[in-house]
């Protein structure tokens, strides 16, 4: 592990670091004319989160054989917009701009439940970001596109339950739940509040026209 | 990069074919003219395959490319048989259009790197001239496969790890390098559900800003000149493939200016990367707004700089004309003409 760690430690600092910057330069230029975009960030996945990962098993065997390749989100960017209804509108610039090799919009596995949400792509670096002289560039970066109660949830659920050291009672499991459906709940009703004012907000345009 | 194993195969137009040929196939001896040929081929595969190409995720979104699939099966087993199922997915992709072609698949490797180099030598007639001491004996043979034939098609990848690597590979399509891209979607497409790697917004807009930026920062005013009458002609590229470098060509943008142009960009070499050109995505950064107003002015100006550049007010309450000033040192007349 002591060599996994040093070989990332020496990614982190001399590729991901820098190439994490530029990667946020290009997006915001990129998504600067798209309204209601909350924030753009992007990051390296620290040292210790990666060992973590790259420990991890299944089956009782180690998940990842070769981390370095197989560990997709090294590099990270989060687009963080208000309402349900933006995630389709900047996903389409997504594909327009980026080429994906994996898209899933993650969902509770029942309708049902409540828990994690969110749009995932795994997409190229793009080349205008690259720069060669840079040891072992990442071929990919995950891009997850959220809106803002959905990244508030899914950042305190990492912080509570998912990092928690000790089994979750069913209880903790259900509050958890609830506060993820009180989160979709709120981008629902500003989703449809969103609508009902562009709406009234263009109809009475039109009225003011009519006027003159 | 050394070889390891060559195979061929003899692919027919089957598309729509309910019951596709058999074909046949052979494992190439690694001595002899013909691997010697495809040696030098195969040596010089990145170089030749100009067009960055990556594979397309699957249609439910996840991580998966069938052709990528079937490829890295033929590399790790290096069978005819694994080679052959990659030959049937060209062949149930192949139009009578494209007509027979003769399918090597090249697979080398030094040390960690590996290198598979797929490319299809279309059929072709030929004429053999034999001259024996006082004849002449003219043959036409059928069948003869070329390299040089201008619909010949390779794709090459290298890499290291199955896991993260032969996602980005090169091509090459001589029938794209006519400009013609639909031609395109049978080899790089269809046959190995790929596209370019840069997308057409992506590379319109590098090319877009790169002039942009150009006309902002550079004091030279033929380098500025230039420039704006290109953009101005850019519109007619729509849908063909192209790179920043033969952008210039086409307009005849002197040295200074495609260096100029390039020193805007991250990396030099992003000028030869190649892309389909869209005129929607040029107009979203390269604007023009004018105004044509009742005493026959016209006044033009980058469509962001517009309100910077001239300034508009009312004559009076009543009126509906506007006095537009605007200022500074003339750096070319011609200019006004080119607007018009």
């Amino acid at each position: 592990m002591k060599n996994l760690k040093e070989e990332y430690s020496n990614i982190f600092q001399n590729t991901l670091n820098p190439l994490s910057k530029r990667l946020e330069t290009f997006l915001c230029d990129i998504f600067c004319d798209i309204p209601r975009i909350d924030r753009i960030i992007t990051r390296p996945k620290s040292i210790n989160r990666f060992l973590d990962k790259a420990a991890k098993e299944e089956n009782s065997k180690k998940k990842y054989t070769d981390p370095l390749n197989q560990i997709q989100d090294q590099l990270g960017a989060r687009i963080i917009t208000f309402y349900p209804d933006d995630v389709s509108t900047i996903a389409e610039e997504i594909e327009n701009y980026f080429h994906p090799i994996e898209d899933q919009t993650i969902v509770p596995d029942s309708d049902s439940e409540f828990g994690y949400f969110g749009k995932h792509y795994i997409l190229l670096i793009p080349k205008d970001v690259i720069k060669t002289s840079e040891p072992k560039i990442p071929p990919f970066f995950e891009l997850q596109i959220k809106t803002l109660f959905q990244h508030a949830w899914s950042e305190a659920n990492h912080d509570l339950g998912y990092k928690s050291e000790v089994d979750l009672t069913s209880n903790i499991k259900r509050k958890l739940a609830f506060t993820s459906a009180q989160a979709w709940g709120a981008d629902q009703i500003f989703n449809d509040l969103q609508k009902e004012i562009s709406s009234l907000v263009a109809q009475n345009s039109v009225e003011k026209c009519e006027k003159q | 990069m050394k070889i390891k194993t060559i195979f061929s195969f003899l692919v027919h137009p089957s598309k729509n074919e309910n019951i596709q040929p058999v074909i046949g196939g052979v494992e190439i001896p690694l001595t002899g003219n013909l691997f010697d040929m495809l040696s030098k081929i195969f040596s010089k595969a990145i170089d030749d395959c100009n067009i960055d190409i990556a594979f397309l995720r699957s249609q439910d979104g996840s991580q998966f490319n069938s052709c990528r699939d079937q490829i890295i099966k033929l590399m790790k087993s290096k069978t005819l048989e694994q080679g052959r199922i990659l030959a049937s997915r060209l062949q149930a992709v192949t139009t009578k259009r494209s007509g027979l072609g003769l399918l090597f698949i090249i697979l080398g490797s030094n040390n960690n790197d590996q290198r598979v180099y797929i490319a299809r030598f279309p059929a072709d007639y030929g004429i053999v001239a034999q001259e024996n001491e006082s004849t002449l004996q003219v043959e036409l043979l059928e069948q003869v496969f070329m390299k040089n034939a201008v619909s010949y098609k390779a794709v090459a990848f290298d890499g290291a790890s199955f896991d993260s690597d032969f996602w980005v590979g090169k091509a090459i399509d001589k029938q794209i390098s006519n400009n013609s891209i639909s031609i395109s979607g049978y080899w790089i497409r269809e046959f190995l559900m790929a596209d370019f790697r840069t997308t057409p917004a992506q590379g319109t807009r590098r090319l877009a800003m790169a002039i942009k930026k150009t006309i902002d920062q550079s004091t030279d005013i033929e380098i500025k000149e230039e420039l704006v009458s290109a953009a101005k002609l850019a519109k007619s590229l729509n849908g063909q493939l192209i790179s920043m470098s033969n952008f210039g060509e086409r307009f005849g943008l002197s040295e200074k200016t495609q260096k100029a142009l390039a020193s805007t960009l991250n990396d030099p070499n992003l000028r030869f990367d190649q892309f389909e050109f869209t005129k929607k995505e040029f107009s979203k950064h390269i604007k023009y707004r004018s105004v044509e107003i009742s005493n026959g002015a016209l006044l033009t100006a980058l469509a962001g700089r517009f309100d910077e550049c001239f300034t508009k007010k009312k004559v009076s309450e009543t009126s509906k004309e506007y006095t537009f000033t605007t200022q500074g040192a003339i750096i070319d007349e011609r200019l006004s003409k080119v607007a018009k």
